[in-house]
């Protein structure tokens, strides 16, 4: 017995490590989408709440123009868009 | 820049033959041997965005090593819940009665070796990588890397003779 002696794999190696990364891929893509699911949850829950203190800012669910960071009136308000394409947006609301 | 899919078969390709040798000394099953170097590229594939090529074959040897150690290490524990005796090995029906006896005796003997001694020792016989590699890749002294093969060497001639 050689404790060094070489031995081969199995011929199809790479086509089954292409495999599994399909597999991969795909529980991914299947992650993802169970997580975008919650986040939409969450989002329509929040719309929900009117307004959440959240310390000196408040979190408000409102209509604001999109893609943008807008600060006026003492409020900087960010919008986000999900994984599903539902626009949300945070507004931290200075209560001064 | 992440790794391209064509790049991660010149690697797999490259180092399949020497990774799935250097796998199958800590896990002695052909399948289980194949399926750790597998799991290991699929880590690199998921974090292709963090592989850098150069320090490549120290992090995949690494990732081969930590993911069969723990195969072990479950297997183990497995072994212990389903009533305190070892767990037969579980051979393919295409593995040929030669090749099953051939692991059971390396098994025997490379096992007998501490952890660290038989790192080395499989390290510097299968992966290319120097002393100086080596060194990095564990974090020890090149010195150390040396001394360690040489007692592994050692005490593997020594179980020989005792046969």
């Amino acid at each position: 017995m050689s404790w060094s002696k070489t031995y081969s794999p199995s011929a199809n190696g790479w086509t089954k490590l292409q495999a599994r990364i399909a597999q991969e891929v795909l529980r991914q893509s299947r992650e993802l989408r169970l997580y975008a699911a919650v986040a939409s949850v969450l989002v329509v829950a929040l719309g929900l709440v009117n307004t959440i203190d959240f310390g000196g800012a408040k979190l408000l669910p409102e209509p604001l123009p999109a893609n943008q960071v807008v600060i006026e009136s003492g409020r900087a308000v960010e919008m986000k868009t999900n994984a599903t394409g539902v626009h949300y947006y945070w507004v931290f609301q200075n209560q001064n | 820049m992440p790794i391209t899919r064509s790049e991660l078969e010149v690697l797999y390709r490259d180092l399949e033959i020497p990774l799935y040798n250097f796998a199958l000394r800590w896990v002695f099953d052909p399948a289980l041997a194949e399926d750790v170097v597998h799991d290991a590229f699929i880590r690199v594939w998921n974090r292709r965005d963090e592989v850098i090529i150069t320090t490549f074959k120290g992090f995949i040897y690494k990732t081969v090593q930590n993911l069969a150690l723990n195969e072990m290490r479950r297997r183990r524990v497995r072994s212990a819940l389903i009533g305190w005796f070892e767990e037969p090995m579980q051979d393919s029906p295409d593995q040929d009665l030669a090749l099953r006896q051939e692991l059971k005796d390396m098994q025997k003997a490379l096992e007998k070796l501490p952890l660290e001694l038989r790192g080395v020792l499989l390290l510097s016989e299968f992966s290319d990588m120097d002393y100086r590699q080596i060194s990095t890749m564990l974090g020890i002294a090149e010195g150390t890397v040396a001394s360690r093969k040489n007692r592994a060497l050692a005490q593997l001639r020594e179980q020989m003779e005792e046969k």
